[in-house]
């Protein structure tokens, strides 16, 4: 399995999904040789943790060694320099090493993450003649929202999806997105959910963080995701500026990083409402379940979002949740508040209504914990293992 | 063959706009026009007229041995009156024919025996004033919102002078009991019980069309035929469903018209056999015994009781909210407010917010005007907070 990102070194869902993936199938006797490109400090005991860079082989004597043919040679040089540089550059770099622990592993599967996985999957399929299933978390129409979509980003999905034995998305909405946007067949993709780990749901409150006074007296409105476009951080601003017209006990708290902090932190002056926007940056571990449980509603403004794992974990807080419609989580849970993401009086509305009619609150959370529940990773896995003795049993 | 008492509840309620927590105080216009006119216009001409027409073709056909019963709420009416006034021609006609009865309602097809006496029978009295004008007729059996019935509510229909009402023959009541008897009420003496045969009532209602139901297709001979078999242990077997079933529910493409069409010659080519209404069963059958109906139930679902409206917290809190006004609303004086306040005591605003059915929610989503139970309650409460303000 080729991954990118594993916790605690993760700036996102990506990573989550990946650790708790692999523990469920290790779980149901799969042994996963889980790949990362970069040698970083994580230690599990569920799996075999193999560091691309940490490899015998450096990619100068990938290029010269004596196995590439010519031609093989010739491609390799051509296909994958070809001036880009940066992240890009990473990913095929990541490719090249991938065909080394391909030629060296034995297994019986690719599965691989992500546009950021799709050469080094790719690769190793060429190289070992394994199938190859791409996980989809999420797509270049996700992350850009839409604009200016990366066209070099865009090739190496296509690529990867098109290469692919087998396709899992994260959702139906993803999946809809990979048939629209890349011309997959349907028949091609799988739908796989994300669940929630409850064992990270824990009442740790040791975390520095404290805002037990302003809970006191004000309600408390969650943002939590990156700072990007894609997560709509301005649309929720704007959300509260039209529920702060007509109730000002409100709190709204930002929690999260990326390039829009200081565009936020301007449009929250400009709005008007600085004084009742919070923003924490990013957190982690005992300081996040302090911010979920704190928090009276936690709100995912999603331009597009595949799946939206902290909306489970809002919810495995035991907080409500209001959610975009243009996600996947909304597929998998069906008591929350569902919102148009630019309908701006609805979100207000809506936020409005958990405040102001406490029993809501209390049958969403009640029933929101419930089903969130059933979600589990061990279920996710089933589904994985299906689709892999499926592919097995088709070869 | 034993009696035949063929009821059909017809009710279309006045369902709520998106009022947002913005209208408040700004708006008092709770209801969407548009979208009930455009249901009801679909429900008229896929449903109500067509089986209107049918019915009364086979009263006249039969010459008085097919008979019909009717449930029409007082909502409906006032709907039907406004936009549609063909259908309550088309129901003048039938009820002229003397082949039709009406049956007694809360006019809001509301909760409100569960909330408040008084309200309760006020709005049993207005859907009484709405029949007698409309129809020159005056209800003698009763039927309460979705057929819940308890002893109590036996014991206060019977106060209130009628002599039938209507009922669910749930099998936990039942036990070893057939529901194809007329029977009495533990604590109410004088009326008598009336027991939907649910199993041959959602053969037609739910099961018609179904292609995964071993018996379909179910022809009008077929289901003669199973009437025919409770001959000898049944005096009277009572189908009651929804009006909207015979078109709407199962589209004519399923062959229900047919089915109707037909049923009556199937079960009146025996002389034996006929059709009677609940005021005629009960002169008919003496009770067969006494059944004790503790508590309340209803029609719906696999509990028949009334978890589809007051299952939820939210149910339970709006349901209360709306009956606190009572006081306020009536001191008030306003007839627009008071009207407001009734229309929102119909049992659907507190279906639409049931949540228990999210692994099988297809009955109840039909006809939902909202995309989530949630928002059902956000707009009611959102309005209830309206309607107190115009209060103070």
């Amino acid at each position: 399995m080729f991954g990118w990102e594993f916790p605690p070194f993760n700036s996102g869902g990506l990573g989550v999904a990946c650790y708790n993936l692999t523990k469920a199938l290790a779980g149901r006797d799969v042994e996963v040789v889980f790949v990362l490109p970069k040698k970083i400090d994580c230690r599990v005991d569920f799996c075999r943790i193999i560091f691309a860079d940490e490899n015998p082989f450096n990619v100068e004597k990938i290029l010269s060694a004596a196995y590439l043919t010519p031609d093989q040679y010739g491609k390799i040089a051509q296909g994958l320099f070809d001036g880009s540089a940066g992240l890009i550059n990473e990913v095929k770099k990541y490719a090249l090493l991938a065909q080394e622990i391909a030629k060296r592993e034995k297994f019986e599967i690719i599965h691989v993450h992500d546009w950021l996985c799709c050469p080094a999957g790719v690769a190793a399929k060429v190289i070992s003649g394994k199938p190859l299933i791409v996980h989809i978390h999420a797509t270049e129409f996700d992350r850009s929202g839409g604009q200016n979509v990366n066209p070099q980003v865009y090739a190496i999905e296509k690529n990867g999806f098109e290469k692919a034995d087998k396709i899992v998305a994260v959702s139906n909405f993803t999946k809809q997105k990979v048939i629209d946007y890349y011309g997959i067949e349907p028949e091609k993709i799988k739908v796989v959910h994300n669940a929630l780990d409850m064992q990270k749901i824990t009442d740790d409150f040791s975390g520095l963080l404290n805002l037990g006074k302003l809970k006191e007296k004000f309600k408390i409105v969650l943002f939590l995701g990156r700072l990007t476009l894609q997560k709509g951080p301005d649309y929720f601003l704007q959300a509260a500026k039209k529920a702060l017209e007509k109730r000002q006990d409100i709190y709204f708290i930002i929690t999260g990083s990326g390039d829009m902090e200081a565009q936020l932190i301007n449009q929250a002056i400009d709005l008007g409402i600085a004084d009742k926007v919070i923003f924490t940056g990013f957190l982690r571990g005992q300081d996040l379940t302090k911010i979920y449980r704190m928090a009276d509603l936690y709100i995912m403004p999603s331009v597009s979002e595949p799946f939206g794992l902290s909306a489970l974990e809002a919810l495995g807080h035991g907080t409500p949740a209001i959610i975009s419609k243009q996600s996947g989580v909304c597929e998998v849970i069906k008591n929350c508040l569902l919102v148009d993401f630019w309908d701006i009086n609805q979100m207000a509305g809506k936020i409005l209504a958990v405040l102001n009619y406490p029993i809501l609150k209390t049958v969403l959370r009640e029933n929101g914990a419930d089903e969130v529940e059933k979600l589990t990773w061990d279920n996710s896995a089933k589904d994985c293992l299906e689709i892999y003795e499926n592919i097995l049993t088709n070869q | 063959m034993p009696s035949v008492c063929f009821y059909l509840q017809t009710h279309q309620p006045f369902r709520l706009r998106a009022y947002s927590v913005f209208d408040i105080g700004q708006t008092h216009d709770y209801f969407d026009y548009q979208r009930n006119y455009d249901y009801l216009a679909r429900i008229v001409r896929k449903s109500y007229l067509p089986t209107n027409r049918l019915l009364l073709n086979l009263i006249r056909q039969y010459q008085g041995r097919f008979k019909v019963s009717f449930g029409l709420s007082g909502v409906l009416l006032e709907q039907l009156e406004k936009h549609f006034p063909e259908v309550i021609s088309d129901f003048q006609a039938l009820v002229k024919t003397g082949c039709c009865e009406i049956l007694a309602e809360t006019y809001h097809h509301s909760l409100a025996y569960l909330y408040s006496s008084e309200e309760f029978k006020t709005q049993v009295w207005l859907h009484r004033q709405k029949i007698k004008k409309l129809f020159n007729y005056v209800p003698k059996a009763f039927r309460n919102t979705e057929l819940m019935l308890n002893n109590e509510m036996a014991k206060c229909i019977q106060e209130m002078g009628y002599k039938a009402i209507l009922g669910e023959g749930a099998d936990y009541i039942l036990g070893y009991r057939s529901p194809n008897y007329v029977y009495k009420i533990n604590g109410a003496e004088k009326i008598k019980i009336l027991l939907r045969n649910y199993k041959l009532s959602d053969d037609i209602s739910f099961r018609f069309s179904s292609r995964d139901w071993s018996e379909w297709p179910l022809t009008a001979e077929k289901f003669a035929a199973w009437l025919r078999a409770v001959h000898g242990h049944g005096d009277v077997i009572n189908l009651f469903m929804d009006y909207e079933t015979f078109g709407e529910h199962q589209w004519e493409e399923t062959g229900i018209f047919e089915f109707l069409k037909h049923l009556p010659g199937e079960i009146l080519q025996y002389p034996e056999n006929n059709f009677q209404n609940p005021c005629d069963v009960i002169k008919l059958y003496k009770p067969a015994g006494e059944l004790d109906f503790p508590h309340i139930v209803t029609w719906a679902d696999t509990e028949r009781d009334l978890s589809a409206w007051l299952g939820n917290k939210m149910q339970q809190e709006a349901l209360g909210k709306i009956y606190s006004l009572e006081n306020e609303v009536k001191k008030n004086k306003n007839k627009q407010i008071l009207d407001d306040w009734r229309k929102l005591q119909t049992s659907d605003h507190f279906y639409y917010m049931c949540v228990k059915w999210f692994s099988d929610g297809d009955v109840h989503k039909y006809f939902s005007p909202y995309e989530s139970p949630y928002d059902g309650f956000i707009i009611f409460m959102n309005i209830f907070n309206d309607l107190k303000l115009r209060l103070s």
